[in-house]
């Protein structure tokens, strides 16, 4: 058995490097990039796009997972599924079966939303759509969803672990007071809520 | 690139050595332990960012930050300052984090550190679990999440815990169970 003091890429590091944040940003990476190539309006947003974002600001961290979370529009997904799963197929990088995020639980599988719609029924907000300016090309290479809308669907969504995002995106004041009044009242009642608990935390 | 996340990892390394070679009780705390035992478990990764707690005796601190600095390593207590990230954050066995805190934080005299694949010596489940469920916080929510999808905690794990622990697993149980009937999507 390898000391794992001294563990080397062969043994466990082999399982770090399969499950290593920086995998999970070259999958997002290359993922992005083929859909652009492709002309397919996309963003990726939830955890790997709060991490984006603070990585812009100072280099830091957001509480981030495996997870890629894709936002497209539903007329492209089938196409979309079909140009990651052909590239999966020829390349190590993109090898996780793409699966619509209805349907996997793996940790390793792209989720697509789709934008305009609903999540879940109970939801207040759509997710963004993608017309405008949705997105920016992050400094991590992949087109990231812009502030105002990844901060909308975290505060519509509103589970555990939205409200660490928004508390790490409050953490970088990347929250200003005028995205903030930009906000649907009730999603300032509970970016409200958020900050009251924050500082009830510290 | 961004490569903090490996950072953390190495930098946890280098402190579990460092203590180790000291012959300083310790355990990494925190997200990071909570990952190395969801990797253990092949269960993906957790929610973590690039800060390292790690748990040592009170009177270990003057020693524990000495050795550390010899590596460029600062050690602070998580107590007095949150913000720095970049330092190590020593936290307190057998202590109270919080006056108002329903658990002490775990001693480090029965056996409740194991070292990882990862090359640290981290907190065992039932006392991180502890910790996790006595701070509470939201991102103390998604690290039980994060046990609970890597298929963690268990019965008898369960059973252990104090009362009013049990109560707020079932709380983040029931969340989870929520997540996953209205589609595996919003599944953390």
């Amino acid at each position: 058995m390898p000391d794992p003091w001294t563990a080397s890429k062969s043994g466990i590091g082999r399982v770090v490097d399969e499950y290593s944040f920086e995998h999970i940003v070259e999958r997002a990476r290359n993922a992005s990039t083929l859909l652009r190539r492709s002309h397919i309006p996309h963003a990726i947003a939830g955890g790997l796009a709060v991490h984006a974002l603070v990585w812009e600001v100072n280099g830091g961290s957001a509480h981030a997972k495996g997870n890629i979370d894709l936002l497209l529009n539903r007329a492209d997904m089938e196409r979309a599924q079909g140009i990651l799963k052909s590239a999966g197929k020829e390349s190590v990088d993109l090898k996780s079966v793409l699966t619509s995020a209805h349907q996997t639980r793996k940790h390793d599988a792209i989720r697509f939303i789709c934008a305009g719609e609903k999540l879940r029924e109970r939801y207040t907000h759509v997710t963004p759509k993608l017309e405008g300016h949705f997105c920016f090309p992050s400094l991590l290479g992949f087109e990231c969803l812009l502030l105002e809308p990844l901060l909308t669907m975290k505060l519509t969504s509103f589970r555990h672990v939205d409200i660490v995002h928004i508390q790490d995106l409050l953490e970088e004041h990347l929250i200003t007071p005028k995205i903030e009044s930009a906000l649907p009242e009730d999603l300032q009642a509970r970016l409200k809520e958020v900050k009251d608990d924050t500082e009830r935390e510290r | 690139m961004s490569n903090i996340h490996e950072k953390a990892l190495e930098r946890a390394r280098l402190v579990s050595f460092v203590l180790k070679r000291a012959g300083i009780p310790h355990a990494i705390a925190g997200g990071l332990a909570v990952n190395a035992l969801v990797i253990e478990a092949n269960g993906g990764i957790a929610h973590i960012r690039a800060n390292v707690d790690v748990l040592i005796e009170r009177f270990d601190f003057q020693r524990a930050s000495r050795f550390l600095a010899e590596y460029q390593l600062k050690l602070i207590d998580l107590k007095t300052n949150r913000r720095d990230f970049d330092a190590v954050r020593a936290i307190f066995a057998s202590e109270k984090f919080n006056a108002r805190d329903l658990c002490l934080n775990p001693s480090l005299r029965n056996n409740t550190a194991f070292l990882t694949a990862l090359g640290y010596i981290n907190l065992l489940i039932t006392p991180l679990l502890t910790m996790k469920l006595t701070a509470f916080r939201a991102i103390d929510q998604v690290h039980v999440q994060d046990l609970m999808e890597a298929n963690l905690i268990t019965p008898q794990i369960e059973e252990a815990l104090p009362h009013e622990l049990r109560a707020r697993l079932e709380s983040v149980i029931a969340e989870f169970a929520n997540d996953l009937e209205c589609g595996v999507a919003q599944r953390i």
